[in-house]
């Protein structure tokens, strides 16, 4: 009797024990770590803030991307394009540089367009633009990578020359050039940007093929590795369950990273007038009014706005990537 | 090791071949007569210019063809004459590099000065508030936009304070000599070496603090605090020197690219490195310039890998190429 | 419905925690930061005069983000001088723990001395370690109290010279030393230790084999004479043959400059030829010491007594070697019984009630167990 009730109180004791103790799965780490980096978290949310005012904004933007305006001189009234008869007016001008109003929260560029509204555009084509983009490079870079890593031997000699070639072709000049080409070849702007997405994939895949390689080929020589492959498992399985997903966070931290620099790139070559141009608004292209002095010093309100919007969603593209690789890094001792 | 950087150059020329040939196949993409395409908006092109351009880029045959014929003038580097200078590239690009280096190389060992000991101290208290700041803007100095950073550093000082100059290398007409030329554009290069730290800072920065916490994680460390030795000297000198390992060779892989120039940031501020240059011979399509000045880039590219190379042999006592 | 709420009862807990290790850390830096620290206030005074350290109920946790882990709950022992103690136990028991405790080479901020004393016997006055300005404490470190480390392959800095790692230590506790005298010290130390190569001192760690780093690590360790050698499992790294060179090498070289050393070790051979005294601990507490005759062959512990059948034995026809049931349990949040309780097979009623007092049963052996209770009134 006794010892049934010392075993029973035994084993309580083993489950309030064990409730204790918290084992947390790989993933769940991860996110603890991730979680508890006060910058990682900031950049997530300016990236959310960023996505709700570039995707929602628009629907409650009384105006359009392209809308110009026209204010007559006289009575200071303005008017929108589409009324036809008003601007007609010898009176009625485009309202261009318009000071900060309810009407325009930031004012109007120098063709007559609402700043605050082309923010929006202009941030939520950045977002797309720079995903394409990375979306094409990780593309072509895994797989290059992967082969390379896997097979070894001259697959991966060729790949790997391949990668040095690309490594040294100088991307910024080659963008101009190649736009350049694009005007003269008379592509439309509306097609120009596929065309940029495409270009800017092709060329920057050798950053990831010589890290994905890397990770493939760390992981062969590990002794887990060669433990499965003693265990006899099949290719299929070692590819799928051992190489990818150990490759995976990697892959993860490297996207999150190009995503704020490929805006960077895009926006520059916006900002020189070679990427995104009419009828899209850039951020780039946006701060490329700066370039007029009297803008520069006078209408801060037309060129500071999308310029801290790249600064923004770039430091929080950032923040994540860096917070992801602490997260990732079983080094880390938090 | 004298074998392995011989091998290590040959590699470098099989890509630099690469190289040439796939830029050269993209200007040669063009449909038609590229030579007129590009040089249509350019009136002081004559036609003699032309007929050489022709000539050089073997528009007549095949894209092999040309490509061997442009090899021809390349390899005795003879890229042509640019359009807008008048003169052969190698001369345009061997004057211009100067002006291109010295800025980027002030801007560098300032980075480097402010970066390894900011990067050193944030891996010492990591997770501290320090740590949180000095990442925080190391952070933020990389996700700058050149240009907006730029316009703003002229807005403030230049348009607003009015005490550094706007644009440019010197002060128009004013004809300095001595120090007082140099003053003068030491002052016109403050703005733009401004630039030039603030972005590249973060990079180091951050490279310097991973480097260094892994390798106050190692057992050597421990050992040397075991011996007795004050952190600061375990720190400084038992754990640094071995950050220092990828840090110079990090270092060794820039210098080359010192002499590349900076597009946005020269452009934006008119100084005439080959930056300038370049920008100004996309707006003018002054195309032997630019096929010249690619090349140039792509061989500074394979210079600062090989370097590197190189370098981390000579440092770390562990690596021996054979 | 229930997972949820505990799920965030688990949040709650885990934010608790989070806030008790973050008023902590802030506490122990502050001690840290104090500057000018009178030497009064880490004076000890010693039971025996005759022991170099004495620990005294030594607790070090670890405030981890899952709950303090209690590394070290209440370890007393003392070691005395010119003896070569060992301290045995399974991975995560706590005794490498302990000596880094004792050097206060403790991976901050997590790891931190919370309580107990360490008393070291200094030569004019002792001192409780554990108070020690760190400062100071760097003065004893290499040059009193040394330590040997486990991993020989990654100990020595692959950018400096071992030559010149060895002047290091020698310049840094010998400051009036002249350059060439140190040079000569370096090369006595290699003869010492048995690699005295011409020019040996030239070469990088990464040309030396592991058990030449060991024999290095140990000179590093012997460079200033000091009165107590830790040795946290010098061998283990290195293959038979090299062990029982190493373990010789140390022996001799103890009795030449009259050394203690506490050895740390897994390995009940290595005690068995070594030590004087042993200590068995266990989950972060000594279980039982004694002096190794007393250990050997009079174990009284449970858990003693399976460690000393789980070893291989020769002339002996066993089946299968004996193993321990079960793991060494998560040391979180511990209930207040004997830790052993549940891979015990002695277990009886009484190993309900709380954690058994180190209990002594000869003149020099001490056992924690609930077996020996009646021992007493006997």
């Amino acid at each position: 009797m006794a010892d049934s009730q010392t075993q029973l109180k035994h084993d309580k004791e083993t489950i309030e024990f064990e409730k204790n103790q918290v084992i947390l799965t790989p993933g769940q780490l991860i996110m603890k770590r991730f979680f508890r980096n006060k910058l990682a978290i900031l950049g997530l949310v300016i990236i959310i803030a960023v996505i709700l005012f570039a995707y929602i904004g628009p629907i409650f933007s009384p105006y359009g991307e392209y809308e110009l305006f026209y204010v007559d001189q006289n009575t200071g009234v303005e008017y929108h394009m589409d009324d036809k008869e008003a601007i007609k007016s010898p009176t009625v001008g485009v309202n261009v540089k318009a000071p900060i109003s309810k009407a325009h929260i930031l004012g109007t560029d120098t063709d007559g367009r609402d700043v605050f509204t082309r923010l929006m555009y202009g941030s939520r084509i950045s977002l797309e633009f720079s995903i394409a983009v990375t979306a094409i490079e990780m593309l072509i870079g895994i797989t290059l990578g992967g082969i390379a890593g896997y097979y070894g031997g001259k697959v991966d000699m060729v790949i790997m020359r391949l990668v040095e070639i690309f490594y040294c072709i100088p991307f910024v000049p080659l963008m101009l050039i190649v736009s350049s080409f694009m005007a003269a070849f008379g592509i439309a702007p509306e097609h120009k940007i596929y065309w940029l997405m495409l270009i800017m994939g092709l060329f920057n895949w050798s950053g990831v093929t010589r890290m994905v390689r890397g990770q493939v080929l760390t992981i062969r020589e590990m002794d887990y590795m060669a433990a499965a492959e003693a265990s006899g498992i099949s290719v299929r399985k070692k590819i799928f369950k051992h190489l990818i997903p150990n490759c995976i966070p990697i892959i993860i931290v490297m996207a999150t990273m190009d995503l704020g620099s490929f805006i960077i790139t895009e926006s520059t070559l916006s900002y020189l007038g070679v990427g995104l141009s009419t009828p899209f608004a850039s951020l780039g292209s946006m701060v490329n009014a700066v370039n007029d002095q009297i803008v520069m010093e006078n209408y801060l309100n037309i060129w500071m706005p999308p310029g801290i919007m790249l600064l923004l969603i770039v430091m929080a593209f950032n923040f994540i990537g860096d917070g992801l690789r602490d997260a990732f890094d079983p080094k880390m001792k938090r | 090791m004298k074998q392995y950087i011989i091998r290590r150059i040959l590699t470098s020329i099989i890509v630099l071949f690469g190289v040439s040939f796939l830029l050269y196949g993209i200007i040669r993409m063009m449909p038609g007569d590229f030579v007129q395409q590009m040089t249509s908006g350019n009136p002081e092109i004559t036609a003699e210019q032309k007929e050489k351009l022709r000539e050089q880029y073997g528009i007549g045959g095949s894209v092999i063809e040309g490509y061997v014929n442009w090899v021809k003038g390349a390899v005795k580097l003879d890229f042509g004459d640019s359009f807008k200078y008048k003169e052969p590239v190698m001369k345009v690009i061997s004057e211009r590099m100067w002006v291109s280096f010295s800025l980027a190389a002030i801007a560098l060992i300032i980075e480097l000065a402010i970066a390894i000991p900011l990067g050193v101290i944030a891996a010492t208290k990591q997770y501290s508030k320090t740590d949180y700041t000095i990442v925080f803007f190391a952070l933020a100095g990389i996700s700058l936009p050149s240009f907006f950073f730029a316009a703003l550093l002229r807005r403030v000082f230049a348009i607003g304070l009015k005490v550094l100059p706007l644009s440019g290398m010197v002060t128009a007409r004013a004809h300095y000599t001595g120090i007082a030329y140099y003053l003068d554009v030491a002052e016109h290069f403050i703005l733009p070496i401004t630039v030039f730290v603030i972005l590249g800072i973060g990079s180091w920065l951050r490279y310097t603090r991973t480097n260094m916490l892994e390798v106050l994680n190692m057992d050597y460390v421990r050992t040397a605090r075991a011996k007795g030795l004050d952190e600061r000297v375990v720190v400084f000198k038992h754990a640094f020197r071995n950050t220092l390992i990828p840090i110079v060779t990090f270092i060794g892989a820039q210098i080359p690219a010192l002499f590349s120039g900076a597009i946005i940031t020269e452009g934006i501020f008119s100084i005439p490195g080959l930056g300038k240059a370049a920008i100004d011979a996309v707006n003018e399509k002054d195309l032997p310039f630019l096929m010249g000045y690619l090349v140039f880039l792509a061989v500074l590219t394979l210079l600062g890998t090989l370097i590197s190379d190189i370098l981390y042999a000579v440092v770390d006592p562990r690596v021996r190429y054979n | 419905m229930a997972d949820r709420s505990e799920k965030a009862a688990n949040r709650a807990r885990l934010k608790a925690i989070k806030k008790f290790n973050n008023q902590k850390y802030r506490e122990f830096n502050k001690m840290k930061k104090r500057k000018n620290v009178p030497e009064s206030e880490y004076y000890a005074e010693m039971r025996d005069e005759n022991n170099l350290v004495e620990f005294d109920n030594l607790q070090t946790y670890f405030y981890t983000d899952n709950g303090t882990v209690k590394s070290v709950d209440g370890v007393s022992f003392d070691i005395p001088k010119g003896k070569t103690i060992g301290i045995v136990g399974e991975s995560g028991c706590g005794k490498s723990v302990t000596s880094l405790s004792l050097m206060r080479l403790l991976q901050g901020p997590q790891g931190q001395i919370a309580g107990g004393e360490i008393r070291y016997n200094k030569e004019g006055h002792a001192i409780d370690i554990t108070k020690v300005p760190i400062h100071d404490m760097t003065k004893i470190r290499g040059s009193e109290i040394a330590m040997i480390f486990q991993e020989p392959m990654t100990s020595l800095n692959p950018v400096f010279t071992i030559g010149d790692q060895l002047a290091e230590i020698i310049e840094l506790h010998n400051p009036k030393m002249k350059k060439d005298e140190v040079n000569k010290r370096v090369i006595e130390l290699l003869r010492m230790v048995g690699i005295a190569r011409e020019g040996i001192e030239k070469s990088y760690p990464h040309e030396l084999s592991g058990g030449m780093k060991q024999r290095i690590v140990i000179a590093m360790a012997l460079s200033c004479n000091p009165r107590l050698i830790i040795a946290d499992e010098p061998t283990t790294a290195l293959d038979v043959t090299i062990q029982a060179q190493v373990l010789d090498l140390l022996r001799n070289l103890k009795d030449k400059i009259n050394a203690s050393i506490m050895l740390i070790t897994h390995d009940l051979g290595v005690v068995a030829e070594m030590a004087d005294l042993i200590v068995v601990m266990y989950a972060g507490r000594v279980i039982e010491r004694g002096t190794a005759s007393d250990i050997f062959h009079d174990p009284r512990h449970p858990y003693t007594i399976g460690l000393l059948k789980s070893r291989p034995v020769l002339n002996e026809e066993v089946g299968r070697l004996y193993s321990i049931p079960g793991n060494v349990p998560n040391p979180i949040n511990m209930p207040n019984h004997c830790y052993f309780k549940n891979r015990c097979e002695m277990c009886k009623e009484q190993c309900n009630s709380p954690y058994p007092a180190l209990r002594r049963v000869s003149e020099t052996h001490y056992v924690a167990c609930h077996l020996y209770d009646d021992m007493d009134k006997q």
